[in-house]
């Protein structure tokens, strides 16, 4: 058998190969020197990037009346905007869903053309029970936004994201509000990237697994939206489905997850997109 | 708009990209006829877009890659123009057919190294740092490459990594570093020529060469005997862990097995191949240090058998 080509080796390290492919790579690398160095080497090279990525961010700012507005300089982490995998601490660790490059990227109101294509937040969830899950997604939409480095959905989607928490964290809101005014006045530079990632790890110490799902949920829509059938076909979805189905949220998140995980079994990208939807929207 | 789904045309799943929706040209030629939706299928516009969007992607890749493998200068410039021509070649022939199964960045850093190999092979022949090295990390790679790839005194190599890698460790640390590197090194404080004048009394004796030469061979005999006999996912168990020194919970996802399941695994591993490589006269030190192993977490199992009595 010839060597696989480079994607495959790549597709491995990433874990997106069928079982069947996988046991091929790892046979092959058994007897291959020139695929395994390559198959290492980038092991060790995505995991110094990793590394340098996940600095320690600073203890989180506690809401507190006395907050000030230079606490927000401190809250500052070294995590890129661009596919960071960041632990979380609370809620029994796990992790950020990565948006993949290529897949997840601009606005998609804009593109797509229709405003229930694309998440809005708070417009499109009533329930309070998925607060922290409509948190995530906003925060997803916020990300994507960034990623496409369009300016005018970010600090758009950073409004959205400032009227959602005005009612439960008034300081942060205003915070929000800043970082809106600082993304219409400076664009996205990277002190501005890193506020976003900041806002980001923040609100996720203080939410819990809901926030995380609202993120993967949306950010897995906008991804079978896109046409990724790699996202379905090669189950990058499974790891984080069966955190989420272990973690043992609430009523009727169970419900949910249980008729995503029919779909997403099935292959069917539109059952898919309806599940998703219906999770986000409650 | 029209929205590839899923099994619905064989030829989208082949492209990924919602950047694609950005290029006028998908659109006409949806319009005149469906013609596939790939990347290859098309003008190279999209295949160049997307080589200049990943740029910088690319080139922090590249700038990582030579900072750990030592590369340097002249040599950093042509590996990075190198990798760029390989990417445009062909009407960027190697962005076309990505077709998405990867992650872009890993799919980069995968064709980087590949690229990397090949440079390598064609300037320095099948020279790569040693396993040991690559464990003791990128500062040590980089010595490494001083000493013993370009034949550098130590305090020239410790010279090149302050001025060209910014090093800051102390020259004692330096010299630790370079004591745990499998091939020992004269530590030349002069000049080649003047050394080539006087009898150095370091020189090894001819005779213990010889006789280590022999038993390094037997030890490397049995050696492929004995991993030769074991599933070939074992051996890459064996050599992610104690050659490359990934932890167990690094390696359990790559290869999709339960982590707890895993440690049991190659205890049970080590064990065998210990006992195999007894059964030939080979002692486990001489296996290890053949290997060029990580002998610190390389307990001998037997060792660990008697600690938990």
């Amino acid at each position: 058998m010839g060597c696989p080509d480079l994607e495959t080796l790549a597709a491995f390290v990433d874990g997106t190969l069928t079982p069947a492919e996988r046991r091929s790579v790892v046979v092959h690398l058994a007897s291959c020197e020139a695929c395994y160095e390559v198959v290492t080497e980038t092991l060790h090279s995505e995991d110094e990037a990793t590394a340098e990525e996940a600095e320690p961010a600073p203890a989180p700012v506690v809401v507190h009346p006395r907050f000030r507005r230079r606490a927000w300089r401190l809250v500052a982490v070294a995590a890129a905007v661009v596919v960071a995998l960041l632990p979380l601490v609370l809620g029994g660790g796990g992790e950020w869903y990565e948006v993949s490059e290529g897949v997840v990227v601009g606005d998609y109101s804009a593109r797509w053309g229709a405003p229930e294509d694309t998440f809005r937040g708070a417009e499109n969830l009533p329930s309070v029970a998925f607060s922290d899950l409509r948190l995530g997604a906003l925060l997803a939409d916020v990300q994507v936004a960034v990623e496409g480095g369009e300016r005018e959905a970010v600090a758009e989607r950073l409004g959205v994201l400032k009227g959602e928490l005005s009612e439960s964290l008034q300081v942060r809101a205003r915070g929000v509000g800043r970082l809106r005014e600082t993304v219409e006045a400076e664009g996205l530079t990277p002190t501005v990237q890193q506020e976003i990632g900041a806002l980001r790890d923040d609100l996720a110490h203080l939410s819990g697994v809901e926030l995380r799902l609202g993120f993967w949920a949306e950010v897995s829509r906008l991804a079978v939206v896109s046409g990724d059938e790699g996202f379905i076909r090669e189950r990058r979805w499974r790891r984080q489905l069966r955190e989420f189905e272990d973690a043992d949220l609430p009523d009727p998140f169970p419900e949910f997850l249980e008729g995503l995980r029919r779909a997403l079994e099935e292959g069917d990208a539109g059952d898919v997109q309806s599940q998703l939807t219906r999770l986000l929207r409650g | 708009m029209p929205r590839p789904k899923y099994g619905a045309d064989p030829e989208a799943a082949e492209a990924c990209f919602v950047r694609r929706a950005r290029d006028p040209y998908f659109w006409f030629a949806v319009a005149v006829g469906g013609a596939p939706l790939t990347l290859e299928s098309r003008s190279q516009s999209a295949a160049e877009a997307l080589f200049l969007e990943a740029l910088p992607q690319i080139e922090r890749i590249i700038a990582a890659t030579c900072r750990r493998k030592g590369l340097q200068g002249a040599e950093a410039e042509d590996f990075a123009s190198t990798v760029k021509l390989h990417l445009i070649d062909k009407d960027y022939e190697v962005l076309r057919k990505f077709r998405g199964q990867a992650r872009l960045t890993t799919f980069l850093t995968t064709v980087i190294h590949n690229q990397l190999r090949d440079f390598r092979i064609r300037k320095w022949g099948r020279w790569r740092p040693s396993a040991s090295a690559r464990r003791l990390g990128t500062v040590a790679v980089q010595l490494e490459t001083q000493l013993m790839r370009d034949g550098l005194t130590f305090p020239e190599a410790v010279g090149v990594l302050r001025q060209n890698f910014q090093v800051e460790e102390t020259e004692e640390a330096l010299e630790a570093l370079a004591a745990q590197l499998p091939v020992r090194f004269q530590r030349r404080f002069t000049s080649d020529e003047a050394l080539a004048r006087v009898a150095t009394p370091d020189a090894p004796d001819p005779v213990e060469e010889a006789e280590r030469a022999e038993r390094t061979e037997i030890v490397r005999g049995a050696l492929a005997e004995s991993l030769g006999a074991l599933d070939e996912e074992d051996r890459v168990i064996l050599r992610l862990r104690f050659e490359e020194g990934l932890m167990v919970s690094r390696i359990a996802p790559l290869l999709d097995l339960d982590q707890k399941a895993l440690y049991r695994r190659i205890y049970g591993l080590l064990a065998a191949l210990r006992e195999a490589l007894k059964s030939r006269g080979v002692t486990w030190a001489e296996a290890a240090e053949a290997l060029d192993w990580r002998q610190g977490e390389l307990a001998d199992p037997e060792e660990k058998e008697e600690s938990e009595d």
